[in-house]
């Protein structure tokens, strides 16, 4: 399990020399696991969908993940929808809003002669005449005068860039998140089925849970099914997490009697606890003990074969088979609408202009694309291998000229940085604006220790 | 009853006896220096900026213009521009800076003067060094030239100096402790050894919010390897100096996990058991702090403090004074920061702990593949 090598690669030399800290984050059974939501009466037509990091999604009839663009305010200003007022339109934006601070609005967007409208890359979910609320489903005004479906007052749509059932590409990859993304879009779907004491946190590992005070909480391997043997020392380091006298069991939640009037949690017949010197939390901090491990609802499917979790001063990031820490590109502009900007079919120049001041050899130097080895596969939906043209930045067919067969993570490239010179280098982490949340490239973030990496 | 007065009086010797060694025991255990080690932690940071009252001696062109105030002269809000050839062509030139050009129109104002804050790190008196204001000569601290005149590093508001300042109590990411053995005497001792670690816990604060000595921290001897070094130093008349060497320190930024090489590290502290004040010097790699101030601080932040990194970057460049490239260009710059500690009871690891965790040094993989 643990690995010593040295690999040279052409384009960037890493010494790869030790081991990871052992992770105890999860187990391979949970990752046939899904989280538990709570049934709710929908419209005819809709459905859940279990989308592999998201979890439980609506969609519409052909499987269509189902998006919510909530207000988020910015540095200059709130972007995104209020309840009940959908602004998305079919007007094409033209220039910027001077939301994102220290730039001024009025600056005219890249491509704006083919830029699309926001109802072109977000169409609406239209109701028809006649549709009659349903539970947290209503029915509300576009702004083009059309109706358009709502969950819990937000104006649903669907994504252009979603193709299948289970795709949830609209979303970008949205790190570190808040004011520092834009206000970008996100799949609703069902509350997950939790009582009030807790609460779930979607991490890129899946959907971790906490208490609602954000304390992880943890299983212990050595108990039983709804028996806890953490008695007596084990007692000091790891507090179990205690239900009220009156509470009932709830989906996958039962309790159990500790001692006599002492109830605890179990989660799937394992009973749960916080740990007790946990510094920052949520974290994965208690896992670190032997025997302990994190509650995930429900795991992200497996990293290709061959990648790696590789240590850094600041906790865990993916590797690549070689041991070169992969990035993740976040874009998002700065009109009224917000569109995404990180996906190969939209504007390259953000892009292009961090990377290379324009120059697409100079960015394939700077943050060059993953390469996919002639053997790897993927064997999830949220992972692929596809072909990337680098100097259009567009995906291609595999027989056009020039194109790279490149890994990719919601049907984005991943990257590397070309500053990396050893396993755990992450010298590209943060590199661009907003710390890299607007318009820029994050490392693939598996554990934050320290909390500074905002996942 | 002589026999219970014989024992009733032996308790009480027992137990004033014993009284008085847990007190004893207990000032000891509260004693800063224990058993010739004694610990601090750092609280404040800032770089040494040598500052007139009024400025005009090492500024006399004023402060310099930040990411807005250049944007504004480069493209008029009369006129129209796009995205493409205004903002994104300034923050291109903000991660891959020209080495050498600016753009035409736009002007940098390096400080002016000999006098600076630092220390003399290579013992030389040579053109281009600094003197200090205590009278010091041979100062070598150029990246005063880089900063002195840019408000977000000058004091006692520049916003860099507040977030970093911020930062140090909220974060424990840039948690940096020094540990001194061999510790004979604080105010006189010719031979101790000075271990850097990064700590893993808040600062110890009083009712007021002020940084106080006395805390506890624990070693992250976990993910903090590479930040632990050690040295030598001496101690004269209570001044702790250092034997340089070379480190890696956490940084104390908003966001991501920043660091800086330093070449030739050393400090010049004055000590006391509550805390350590004074001096730290070196040379900075030029890469790597041109990564830091792109990377977690963007143009928005930088914008508070009128702060231009790509005019900086150059200046870096010009100013460059160790370790030159094999194309002869330095590539290091000397470096001065005022800094500040406080004592503090390091605790460290328990050994069986320590014991299962990797002792590499930092650089470590898994096969994550399942």
């Amino acid at each position: 399990m643990r690995t010593s090598t040295i690999v040279l690669a052409a384009s960037v030399a890493l010494a790869v020399t030790a081991q990871a800290k052992e992770t105890h984050q999860w187990t391979k059974q949970q990752h046939a696991l899904q989280q538990e939501y709570v049934q709710e009466e929908m419209p005819p037509g809709f459905q859940v969908v279990n989308v592999e990091v998201e979890g439980p999604v609506f969609a519409d009839a052909s499987g269509k993940t189902l998006y919510i663009w909530p207000v988020t305010p910015l540095r200059n200003g709130n972007a995104g929808e209020l309840k009940g007022k959908p602004t998305c339109s079919s007007t094409p934006t033209r220039v910027t809003t001077g939301l994102q601070s220290p730039y001024p609005g009025g600056l005219e967007l890249p491509e704006v002669d083919t830029r699309p409208a926001c109802t072109a890359v977000w169409p609406p979910v239209l109701a028809p005449a006649g549709a009659k609320p349903v539970g947290k489903w209503t029915v509300v005004d576009g702004p083009d005068g059309r109706k358009q479906w709502a969950y819990d007052g937000q104006a649903l749509y669907t994504s252009v860039l979603d193709k299948k059932r289970g795709d949830a590409w609209g979303q970008s990859n949205n790190n570190p998140g808040g004011d520092s993304s834009g206000a970008s879009r996100e799949p609703a779907g069902p509350p997950a089925n939790i009582p009030p004491q807790f609460a779930v946190k979607s991490y890129k590992n899946g959907k971790l849970l906490t208490l609602a005070n954000t304390k992880s909480i943890y299983v212990y391997d050595k108990d039983q099914p709804n028996k806890s043997n953490c008695t007596g020392a084990c007692l000091e380091t790891f507090s179990p997490v205690l239900a009220p006298e009156n509470v009932q069991p709830q989906g996958a939640w039962s309790i159990i009697e500790r001692s006599s009037g002492v109830k605890q949690w179990a989660y799937r017949k394992q009973p749960v606890y916080t740990y007790n010197l946990e510094e920052k939390t949520p974290s994965f901090e208690g896992a670190d003990q032997p025997g302990w491990r994190n509650v995930f609802m429900q795991l992200a499917p497996p990293f290709p074969k061959g990648f790696q979790i590789t240590d850094t001063n600041a906790g865990q990031v993916l590797a690549d088979a070689r041991g070169r820490t992969i990035y993740l590109y976040n874009c998002n502009d700065d009109a009224i609408d917000q569109l995404d900007c990180s996906h190969p079919s939209q504007p390259q120049a953000y892009r292009l202009a961090l990377c290379g001041k324009g120059d697409w050899h100079r960015c394939q130097e700077t943050f060059p694309y993953l390469l996919a080895g002639a053997g790897e596969k993927s064997e999830s939906n949220i992972w692929a291998i596809k072909y990337i043209d680098p100097a259009s930045g567009r995906w291609v067919e595999p027989n056009d000229p020039g194109a790279l067969r490149v890994w990719a993570y919601r049907d984005r490239p991943v990257y590397l940085c070309g500053r990396d010179k050893a396993a755990g280098d992450f010298e590209c982490d943060g590199w661009g604006e907003f710390s890299a949340g607007r318009n820029g490239w994050k490392a693939f973030w598996i554990r934050d220790v320290y909390g500074r990496n905002g996942i | 009853m002589e026999s219970e007065e014989k024992g009733s009086s032996m308790k009480t010797a027992f137990v004033t006896v014993s009284a008085l060694a847990l007190f004893a025991f207990a000032a000891q255990a509260d004693e800063p220096l224990q058993n010739g080690k004694i610990g601090y932690v750092l609280t404040n940071k800032n770089w040494a900026i040598y500052q007139t009252p009024d400025g005009k001696a090492e500024c006399p062109n004023g402060l310099n213009d930040g990411p807005r105030e250049q944007f504004d002269k480069l493209y008029p809000r009369d006129q129209k521009h796009n995205v493409v050839d205004s903002w994104l062509e300034r923050e291109g030139e903000v991660m891959l800076p020209d080495p050498v050009r600016a753009k035409p129109g736009l002007t940098f104002f390096e400080a002016q003067g000999d006098m600076a804050i630092g220390l003399d790190l290579d013992g030389k008196n040579k053109p281009g060094d600094f003197r200090s204001p205590d009278g010091r000569t041979g100062v070598d601290n150029r990246i005063y030239r880089v900063f002195g005149c840019v408000g977000n590093y000058r004091g006692p508001d520049g916003s860099y100096r507040h977030f970093v300042e911020s930062y140090m109590q909220k974060d424990n990411f840039n948690r940096i402790m020094m540990e001194l053995s061999g510790v004979d005497d604080l105010a006189n001792d010719p031979d101790v050894t000075v271990t850097l670690y990064r700590g893993r816990d808040d600062l110890l604060l009083d009712a007021a919010g002020k940084f106080i000595a006395g805390g506890t921290q624990r070693i992250d001897a976990e993910w903090g390897k590479e930040f632990i070094r050690t040295t030598k130093g001496r101690i004269v008349d209570g001044v702790l100096t250092t034997v340089p060497i070379d480190i890696t320190y956490p940084e104390s930024l908003a966001r991501g996990a920043p660091k800086q090489f330093v070449k030739d590290w050393r400090v010049e502290l004055k000590l006391t058991t509550s805390g350590a004040e004074g001096l730290m010097g070196g040379y900075l790699d030029i890469q790597r702090l041109h990564n830091n101030l792109i990377q977690n601080w963007g143009t928005h932040y930088r914008s508070y403090g009128q702060e231009s990194i790509s005019d900086e970057y150059r200046a870096m460049l010009k100013n460059a004074d160790a370790y030159p490239d094999k194309n002869g260009q330095n590539r290091f710059i000397s470096s001065g920061w005022e800094i500040k500690f406080k004592q503090v009871f390091i605790i460290h690891p328990d050994p069986a702990v320590a014991k299962a965790t990797p002792q590499d040094g930092g650089a470590a993989t898994e096969k994550a593949g399942r």
